[in-house]
């Protein structure tokens, strides 16, 4: 694989001078000390490729396409869906069913005509990232899964690009700057995925609105300092962003010799299947986080023994927040959440059936595995969880 | 043990269901390693997040002292101090 120097391709096209009507647009950008007319004729100059237009690509292509970046890149297969209006503030309500990539460059052209836009609708693949990556001075990753950000980082390794990396759960959010010469790359954090499923998207778990708009112009910014080339980058520093106690902290991240793509000896030279390192690679890792075997009962038999005379008590290992979305509080449920169980066990009685629910069944096949390894043998675990009782059984209790 | 300093350990959002919500964990240790062997004394459920059958700390995991990753503090930084601060830092996907 070809390794390309990270300067940015100002020097490999013909550079372009501001109109005066350009000029007058970026006057407050201009009159920046460190900006001023060249720095803003390099960013018109500059090519910066989002990939993901939701969350974190919204703002982060607001804030670039209002800045006047020359060319930008858009990289997402999916279409706007009602629920990604809350925060994904690129696409509006008359854009639902349309691609984001169709949705983006409408506003974006709104926002600034002046700004080259290129539409990706696909999903970033090992087939088409190298020819769809290459050639942008940056990247910005607002993508939404593991295996795009494995992706992504070693596509920009392998092709020399630097990438601002942005992430978010819930309330907490983090960024950096990776695949610059001589920093740190995202393997060099995180050496392995997380295990199927052990890590909730936003679908499963949620995410304070706001916070991809935060976390996403963070994103910009390093993104216009990286073509501007001035102050200092998020290179070798992971910025942490918790929104509830509003802190915001840093660690030093250090390039690892060990790295498997921009380590001393490299493993891979060449992308590989994200799917399967993201899905299969993890197993021997991921056994202890496995969903335990555990005697279980399912939803109709659940619903027939709380008819009868030998209803079961119910305990929800869930959280708080969970248990006000949907419970099971009419047929007596307790919550009891998962991390608590411990604190508890000695007002449970070994002896009373029981039945362990969660959302989807992992957390309380895990909590019926602990019940059993101290004596509770008549523990089972609810199939599916939660969700898969309001499925079948009420179909008018919320799923999330 | 009188050398035994108070560390506070920040737990985050996604692996606070392994701690019954509790956001930070208040320790007493003088080094990391007791800090690492508390954390899986007192709170196993979240050990079994964090480490591997080997010991080590899980690659989708990261864990800071005072800002520096653990696996490049060096042997005369292994000792915390009084107010140190282990940030665990797990890999999350939004976007």
């Amino acid at each position: 694989m070809r390794r390309r120097s990270c300067e940015l391709n100002d020097n490999e096209r013909q550079p372009v001078a501001l109109t005066p009507e350009e000029t007058l647009r970026y006057h407050r950008q201009i009159i920046l000390p460190r900006v001023g007319p060249q720095g803003q004729e390099r960013l018109k100059n500059a090519s910066i490729l989002l990939v993901g237009v939701g969350g974190l690509g919204s703002p982060a292509a607001l804030y670039l396409a209002a800045a006047g970046v020359g060319r930008l890149g858009l990289v997402d297969g999916d279409v706007v869906e009602l629920s990604n209006l809350q925060r994904q503030v690129l696409h509006d309500t008359p854009s639902v069913g349309r691609f984001k990539t169709e949705s983006a460059h409408r506003r974006i052209a709104r926002i600034n005509p002046d700004v080259d836009v290129q539409e990706y609708p696909v999903r970033l693949t090992s087939d088409n990232a190298l020819s769809i990556l290459e050639g942008w001075d940056v990247v910005v990753d607002g993508s939404d899964n593991f295996p795009t950000r494995y992706l992504v980082n070693d596509a920009c390794v392998l092709l020399g690009i630097p990438f601002v990396y942005g992430a978010i759960f819930r309330f907490e959010g983090q960024a950096s700057v990776f695949a610059r010469p001589g920093g740190p790359c995202y393997r060099c954090l995180f050496r392995d995925p997380p295990p199927p499923d052990a890590v909730p998207s936003c679908a499963e778990a949620g995410v304070l609105g706001v916070l991809p708009g935060l976390m996403g112009t963070i994103q910009a910014t390093e993104a216009i300092k990286l073509v501007l080339e001035i102050g200092n980058p998020l290179v070798g520093r992971l910025l942490l962003v918790d929104t509830l106690p509003m802190e915001f902290r840093e660690v030093e991240l250090r390039k690892d010799p060990d790295c498997a793509v921009c380590g001393e000896a490299p493993a891979i030279t060449s992308l590989i299947d994200y799917e399967e390192f993201c899905g299969g690679a993890t197993a021997p890792l991921a056994a202890p986080l496995e969903r335990p075997q555990v005697a279980e009962i399912d939803v109709e038999e659940l619903r027939a023994r709380l008819g009868s005379g030998r209803a079961p008590l119910l305990l929800d290992v869930r959280e708080n927040h969970e248990w006000n979305i949907s419970n099971l509080g009419p047929y007596g449920a307790r919550l009891l959440p998962l991390g608590r169980l411990q604190e508890i066990l000695g007002e449970l009685d070994p002896e009373v059936d029981l039945v362990i629910y969660c959302r989807t069944g992992h957390r309380s096949a895990i909590a019926v595995k602990q019940l059993a390894s101290v004596g509770f043998d008549r523990a089972l675990n609810l199939r599916g969880g939660i969700n898969e009782w309001a499925r079948r059984i009420d179909p008018s209790m919320p799923t999330y | 043990m009188s050398d035994r300093s108070p560390v506070t350990v920040l737990v985050p959002e996604p692996l606070r269901e392994f701690t019954g919500g509790r956001e930070q964990l208040h320790l007493e240790a003088h080094t990391v390693d007791a800090v690492l062997e508390q954390i899986r004394s007192t709170e196993p459920l979240l050990a079994g997040r964090l480490f591997a059958d080997d010991g080590s700390v899980r690659g989708f995991i990261n864990l800071f002292v005072d800002g520096t990753e653990l696996r490049h503090l060096e042997s005369t930084r292994r000792e915390v101090r009084p107010g140190s601060v282990v940030a665990i830092v797990p890999s999350v996907a939004g976007g």
